[in-house]
């Protein structure tokens, strides 16, 4: 009984350092963004490797979690809802890494007059992306405010489109920007650092679902 | 011994079939949703039904004896044969059948042949628990949903502790549940040979007795535990999936409700207690386990306002308590003549 009261309160600490890892992970691409606005492309590749051993250590924490969940046969009813949520968190941490990786690689030129709007977008990302781990950390402990936190993952998701339709506006009607190429481009990163909040939505709707089925 | 080994063997035939279908109204849920292991379930079904079954077991059996006290070990046999028979083709032919009013039945058809009066002021005490036992049943449930619900919802409990508390309280209410079942349904078992019991009472060196009556429950308990170990895991998996799906705590819910109502009807240290403080009892009668839980279900149903409730599940209910006992009064009044006339047997003195 002691085992398994102990068992259980490991599991609860794993839950909850996953869930912190892919908060981090949202706050880390937020904080990256911004440096390489200021062109401090040093700091924001501190923050690149940071984000993968972050997602990592993730990986690991979401495998213990797997295995313990089976091997004890802990909420069958649950279970498998349960691991999905926790893969589909693995998918956002994923695609924040990805999209981080992306500038690191193409290097894009944001022209100032957008760098505000691609900050405002990445802060609206990482808002999207703390509300639905708060939805998420709910729904292990206190299934009632689980919508509340959804409402708020559906607000920032929706703002973040608007900031991204803004850019895409700006990018393909200023003349400032001479080639279609660094326009496409420009609006290829918008759409990934959106694509971060879409996800985050997507496992926001799945949790819905499953909320329902927690009912007793 | 053979022979009274013999008799008793319509009556054991009893037990292993309430072993066999009424354990997965305690345990079924908890198995099939695999929150206990069938063996965990097996082995706290079958301790806690013996202990029921030998402490608690009197109180129903006397109300079963003021109906008819069938004094012939081999129309007791008859009888418990009959019960079984009816509650196997009635069960073959798909209808709702419990065996509290298949034993009733087999009494009242006794008391025909043998030309005994049949008390109806008791009969009437018995049929009306019939219809009383699901609907207390759904009371409970429906009440004990909200208490679960508010509770739920305001300890926060994290996902896994919650897990946790309700396997144990599904192991804990399940040892109350067998209980209830023992002692309410042993009754049903053995209840018709008491009168005719040929067990004496064992004294050890005067620190206790054990009567010849609980000697009977005790073989009927382990008949009912060898029905729980040989049986009752299909019957528990037909129950966990086929008829309803419960979440584990609505489980829970309808374990206890229907446990409750069991022990309600069989506990004779609450019936002196409400007697003593001038209260109206509650009649000691071996109600059906099976119909609790239904009763139980339609509570948590209706207290989540009613929806997807199959309420054709009362009516055919309602058609076996007429049923039931009418079909096995006919058997034992036939199986009677043939045990008397044809096997030239004593069934009644």
């Amino acid at each position: 009984m002691i085992k398994a009261l102990g068992r259980i309160a490991k599991m609860e600490g794993d839950v909850k350092s996953y869930l912190y890892h892919v908060q981090r992970s949202a706050l880390i691409f937020d904080e990256a963004i911004r440096e390489y606005m200021s062109d401090d492309i040093a700091r924001f590749d501190i923050r690149l490797d940071e984000i993968g051993k972050l997602s990592t250590e993730a990986d690991r924490l979401r495998r213990k979690v797997r295995d313990k969940l089976y091997q004890h046969m802990l909420i069958p009813e649950v279970r498998g809802d349960v691991w999905e949520i926790l893969e589909s968190l693995d998918k956002l941490i994923d695609v924040t890494k990805k999209s981080l990786e992306n500038y690191s690689f193409e290097k894009p030129v944001i022209p100032d007059f957008i760098k505000a709007d691609f900050m405002n977008l990445s802060e609206y990302t990482a808002k999207t992306v703390e509300e639905l781990v708060n939805a998420v950390s709910a729904y292990f402990t206190n299934i009632s405010i689980v919508t509340d936190f959804s409402n708020k993952v559906r607000f920032f998701e929706n703002e973040a489109d608007k900031v991204e339709d803004t850019i895409k506006k700006i990018v393909f009607a200023t003349d400032k920007i001479e080639t279609l190429a660094e326009r496409i481009q420009l609006r290829y990163f918008a759409e990934k650092m959106a694509l971060i909040s879409d996800v985050a939505e997507s496992v926001c709707e799945k949790l819905s679902v499953f909320v329902i089925k927690r009912e007793i | 011994m053979l022979s009274i080994l013999f008799f008793l063997s319509s009556g054991l035939f009893l037990g292993w079939s309430l072993g066999a279908n009424d354990a997965a109204n305690v345990f079924g849920t908890a198995v099939t949703s695999r929150m206990i292991r069938f063996k965990t379930a097996a082995i706290i079904c079958s301790i806690f039904v013996i202990i029921g079954a030998v402490s608690g077991g009197a109180g129903a059996t006397s109300t079963l004896g003021e109906l008819g006290s069938i004094n012939a070990l081999a129309g007791a046999f008859t009888v418990a044969l009959s019960a079984a028979l009816t509650v196997l083709f009635m069960t073959r032919a798909m209808l709702p059948v419990s065996t509290s009013q298949s034993i009733v039945g087999g009494i009242i058809g006794w008391n025909f042949f043998a030309g005994v009066h049949t008390d109806t002021g008791v009969f009437t005490k018995i049929a009306a628990t019939w219809v009383i036992c699901p609907v207390l049943a759904m009371v409970f449930a429906f009440v004990l949903f909200f208490i679960a619900k508010f509770y739920v919802k305001n300890s926060k409990l994290h996902l896994f502790r919650q897990d946790s508390r309700t396997r144990t309280g599904l192991i804990v209410i399940g040892a109350f549940g067998s209980y209830s079942l023992g002692a309410n349904n042993i009754a049903n078992v053995m209840g018709v040979f008491v009168p005719s019991s040929p067990f004496k009472d064992l004294s050890f060196e005067g620190l206790f007795t054990i009567t010849g009556t609980q000697q009977l429950f005790f073989i009927g308990g382990i008949a009912i535990a060898v029905g729980v170990f040989t049986y009752s895991r299909r019957v528990m998996e037909m129950v966990g999936n086929n008829i309803f799906t419960l979440s584990p705590i609505s489980a829970l819910i309808v374990v206890m409700s229907a446990s409750m109502v069991l022990f309600l009807f069989a506990s004779k240290e609450l019936y002196d207690l409400l007697q003593s403080a001038g209260l109206p009892t509650i009649p000691l009668v071996p109600v059906s386990s099976s119909q609790a839980v239904v009763g139980a279900v339609i509570g948590i149903g209706l207290a989540k306002g009613g929806r997807n409730l199959h309420l054709g599940v009362v009516g055919r209910i309602s058609v076996g308590w007429v049923l039931t006992p009418v079909i096995s009064a006919l058997l034992t009044f036939i199986s009677l003549y043939f045990m008397q006339n044809v096997f030239m047997n004593t069934v009644y003195q």
